[in-house]
């Protein structure tokens, strides 16, 4: 008896030993010896000479990787001439990369392979069927059993994958190791569901949890983006308590009585938070959750010094002359009928709106509050410029007004408000083809989309983006002569993806 | 968005929270207006010639400024 059950004996003790040991990836503790992935170990100084562009992608599964991807496509093409009468891509000034979720696939992949970004990123990521691999996965026995352990779940099984189909086995630290300057600032948003804060994986992030971000694979950064809540469980991340680095220093001022701006106090509640004792772990889903647009993190670095990677404190080190904030909005707007009719939309129907929107609120706010305080900063440059003009013209010499003299003319009023502000947005809601336009905001989030959709929406942000007056704006501040590129949409391919009218 | 100058003698460089926002003063040896975000904030200028400057650090609360009328914060280079 014992003998002819020895092989299920044999068969169950394998399959227990094996979930015992899957365990996600642990992040290692803190290291002296690594500066550590931040925007200064990554990216040269800048320079007041060239336009400081910072991309934002957005969360929809691969319809918002491959719009990002467009995005990325036509900035290559555009091209400027500089100061220095060389020609520029804009597509080499774009300083930062901050990405939730679907758009974090194209950030991350850009930021690891940037040579072969343009020829590659379609077939690895775009065309591949990732939904369905990671499906087939879910389906391997080998992976049931491990995923029966309590410290191993779908979202490590999805980063396995990523990490060894898509982003080869890099870690932050292979990101340490490329030349300085030679691909962008790369933020991947994730969100701490303990304390519901936006979470960023670069090493001034990883410097309140006491670890190591070099040595955590790029792959799990892109998991944590893009964990879909109930798809996916939350990814874990270890907090340690030996080898820290002090808090910054911002982080004691703002939780000091007497602030009364209650965002840098949640900011500073949310740091100070990894302190805490009992905080051994922390938990983390999509980056959609607290913030959809990957705009959260540019413009705090926009409107603080508290930011690690504060463009503030550039233009006060007198380094950045014009900012170009371009967001990559992959929103989509589903047409809901149940208005007209008398009985209440299902369960599935409800869930959608609780999840989606609150997001799309958010994300209308962050948009609203980065144009905003651009035109704002823009209006009070102009202002100061304003008053320095009336100020010389009711000063000027007595000869010049056929009057008497009215004394020495005075000092201008210095403008610390020089810096150039642009800010565009590319979302579907532009399309000026409706039958195009609600084709492209009723697609599907998932990671699956076939190649004439992907092929669709990188043209759709190609042209969105030459012919945003915004983008032309600022092109012609830098460049005079700058004229955008002519791109059609072809109605082959329109009538293909979205069928005929 | 606020605004604040760090007036001295002499040139030094200007640290916020312990982070440099470059010198106090430009090219022309004008006081040049720093941004900063509402708030209480740490201070310190750091002297170029080498020297201290006094005080060490300046604790701040800087609100309702605009960049006409920036926070000055006076140190002595000695």
């Amino acid at each position: 008896m014992f003998m002819r059950t020895l092989p299920l004996k044999l068969f169950l003790f394998a399959a227990l030993c094996c979930a015992g040991c899957a365990h996600y990836h642990d992040n290692p503790p803190a290291s002296s010896s690594q500066p550590g992935y931040r925007y200064d170990t990554v990216r040269l100084p800048p320079s007041k000479e060239k336009p400081f562009v910072v991309l934002a992608f957005s969360g929809g599964g691969t319809r918002a990787a491959a719009f990002s991807f467009g995005l990325m496509e036509e900035l290559q093409r555009v091209t400027y001439t500089a100061p220095d009468a060389s020609k520029r891509s804009l597509l080499q000034d774009v300083e930062i990369v901050s990405s939730v979720s679907g758009g974090s696939f194209t950030s991350a992949y850009y930021a690891l392979f940037p040579d072969t970004f343009f020829t590659d990123f379609p077939k690895e990521v775009l065309t591949r069927n990732i939904q369905g691999a990671l499906v087939w996965r879910m389906l391997n026995p080998y992976n049931w059993w491990r995923l029966a352990s309590p410290d191993f779940s779908r979202i490590d099984m999805a980063e396995e994958y990523y990490d060894h189909a898509i982003f080869k086995g890099m870690s932050f630290g292979a990101l340490l190791q490329r030349p300085k300057g030679s691909s962008p600032f790369l933020v991947l948003n994730a969100t701490d569901i303990g304390i519901t804060h936006r979470f960023e994986f670069t090493q001034d992030q990883f410097d309140l949890l006491c670890s190591d971000l070099s040595g955590v694979s790029v792959s799990r950064g892109v998991a944590a983006s893009s964990n879909f809540p109930v798809a996916f469980a939350p990814l874990t991340l270890n907090i340690y308590k030996d080898g820290c680095v002090p808090l910054p220093l911002w982080v004691e001022e703002a939780l000091k009585p007497g602030n009364r701006d209650k965002r840098r106090i949640a900011d500073a509640t949310a740091a100070h938070s990894y302190r805490e004792p009992d905080r051994r772990y922390a938990h983390l889903l999509d980056g959609g959750l607290s913030d959809n647009l990957g705009l959260r993190g540019p413009f705090t670095a926009v409107t603080t010094l508290d930011s690690a990677w504060s463009l503030v404190k550039q233009i006060n080190r007198e380094r950045i002359g014009r900012i170009i904030f371009i967001s990559a909005n992959a929103k989509t707007t589903k047409k809901r009928s149940w208005d007209a009719k008398s009985s209440p939309p299902g369960v599935g129907a409800v869930l959608d709106v609780v999840m989606n929107g609150p997001m799309d609120d958010v994300s209308f706010d962050s948009l609203e509050s980065t144009d905003g305080h651009f035109n704002q900063m823009k209006q009070l440059g102009r202002t100061i410029d304003s008053c320095n003009a009336r100020l010389k013209q009711a000063f000027r010499p007595a000869d010049e007004q056929g009057g008497t003299a009215r004394g020495p003319e005075p000092e201008p009023i210095p403008n610390p408000l020089t810096t150039d502000y642009g800010f565009v947005e590319l979302t579907f809601d532009d399309i000026p083809d409706p039958h195009l336009r609600r084709c492209l905001q009723e697609l599907p989030t998932n990671f699956s989309l076939p190649e004439p959709t992907t092929r669709l929406l990188r043209v759709s942000a190609q042209y969105l983006l030459m012919n945003s007056e915004r983008f032309q704006e600022v092109m012609k501040r830098i460049d005079a002569k700058w004229q955008p590129d002519q791109v059609t949409i072809d109605q082959a391919l329109i009538n293909e993806v979205c069928g005929k009218y | 968005m606020e605004y604040f100058v760090c007036r001295c003698r002499g040139i030094g460089e200007v640290f916020v929270d312990g982070v440099s926002q470059g010198t106090n003063k430009d090219a022309d040896g004008k006081v040049s207006v720093k941004l900063c975000n509402p708030g209480l904030h740490i201070i310190s200028l750091r002297c170029q010639n080498g020297g201290n400057c006094v005080p060490k650090t300046v604790e701040v609360n800087i609100c309702d400024t605009d960049p006409i009328c920036p926070k000055e914060v006076h140190f002595r280079c000695s």
